[in-house]
């Protein structure tokens, strides 16, 4: 546009009017999260005693120690968010080949942090927890 | 002007009317824009093709390749047609960078074209990268997955995130985002910024009879 240099009123108007226009285009692109938190429940019989109930779907497993101590780990893997396979000895995952023990302790990298252990709650037999959102992605 | 006048103007247009000879010579560019664009051409039939079985649905999506490429005659091969352009495009503008910067044709007054270069080598990467999650395979699945988790460490990268996966990797809204993404947002960047590429090669004269 030479010879034809932009008023500062035009200048502002297109700037506004873009601010506007990327603002509602953002707000159309990123609708609300519908499902929310994962709600998941077994039976604690299903859990085998020094051995893990795994739930690939939900995304967690529930681990029952030799003692019977319960611990339900989420699958994500810690590294790049994969979904990590039970091993004889822990859990593995498929995509960088990180290794963690029982309780979800990494036992080789790439991951340098332990698999997540979620809350949960026991009532008449029955494990109750919820898959954190964050947890889901 | 009338329309036969228009497009016998914009053919003679298309090639220079003089070239200098020492630009002729195949070592000169080693023609890697124009086979790189000729991958592109390769990609857009192979694609449309590919539109006709491509169901972009989480349910769906794995089933129509498998039924393109078992029931489909010649499903298979224009499959493997548009994975293998596909790679080979990328190669192509990668080389084609690199003979950029060995004749030193990024500089001024050439600067403006070399940035238009870069967007398009960057648009060419999303488009194979969103291309990659469309067959839902566990590669693909899987390498999406770890992808948008790069993607987080980058400034601006949840937001970016939110903006190509709004429920989940792999679910339905995600899908189709990258299907939108692939078929038709990029391409047609693509396609604007090689038109003003090959406009402003034209308009600087970088006289090679084949642009």
């Amino acid at each position: 546009m030479a010879g034809h240099p932009r008023s500062r009123r035009s200048f502002l108007r297109a700037f506004a009017l873009s601010a506007l226009a990327g603002a509602g285009l953002w707000r159309f692109l990123t609708p609300r999260r519908v499902p929310g938190p994962e709600r998941v429940q077994v039976r604690l019989d299903d859990v085998p005693v020094d051995g893990a109930l795994v739930l690939p779907e939900s995304g967690v497993a529930v681990t029952r120690a030799a003692g019977g101590e319960v611990e339900v780990l989420s699958l994500r893997c810690t590294h790049l968010g994969c979904q990590v396979s039970a091993t004889e000895d822990g859990f593995a995952c498929p995509c960088h080949g990180s290794t963690f023990d029982r309780h979800g302790r990494v036992l080789r990298g790439p991951a340098r942090e332990p698999l997540r252990a979620l809350p949960w709650a026991r009532q008449d037999g029955i494990i109750r927890l919820e898959r954190p959102e964050d947890d889901l992605r | 002007m009338n329309r036969g006048v228009m497009l016998s103007s914009f053919v003679r247009h298309l090639f220079p009317r003089v070239v200098l000879e020492r630009n002729l010579r195949l070592s000169y560019t080693l023609c890697l824009g124009g086979l790189a664009l000729t991958s592109f051409l390769v990609l857009v039939v192979t694609g449309t093709m590919l539109l006709f079985y491509y169901r972009p649905s989480p349910e769906a999506a794995f089933e129509s390749i498998l039924y393109l490429e078992s029931q489909v005659p010649g499903g298979a091969f224009v499959r493997s047609l548009h994975r293998l352009a596909s790679h080979t495009l990328l190669v192509l503008v990668a080389l084609h960078a690199l003979r950029v910067v060995w004749t030193g044709a990024y500089r001024p007054p050439r600067e403006w074209n070399w940035l238009v270069g870069v967007a398009l080598a960057l648009l060419s990467v999303a488009q194979a990268y969103t291309g990659y999650l469309l067959p839902l395979d566990q590669l693909g699945y899987w390498a999406t997955h770890t992808g948008m988790e790069l993607l987080r460490t980058l400034p601006f990268g949840d937001a970016l995130r939110a903006l190509l996966v709004p429920d989940r990797v792999g679910g339905p809204l995600s899908l189709i985002r990258f299907y939108a993404f692939h078929i038709a947002v990029i391409p047609m960047a693509i396609v604007v910024l090689t038109a003003l590429h090959f406009y402003i090669i034209r308009k600087q004269r970088g006289l090679l009879p084949y642009l």
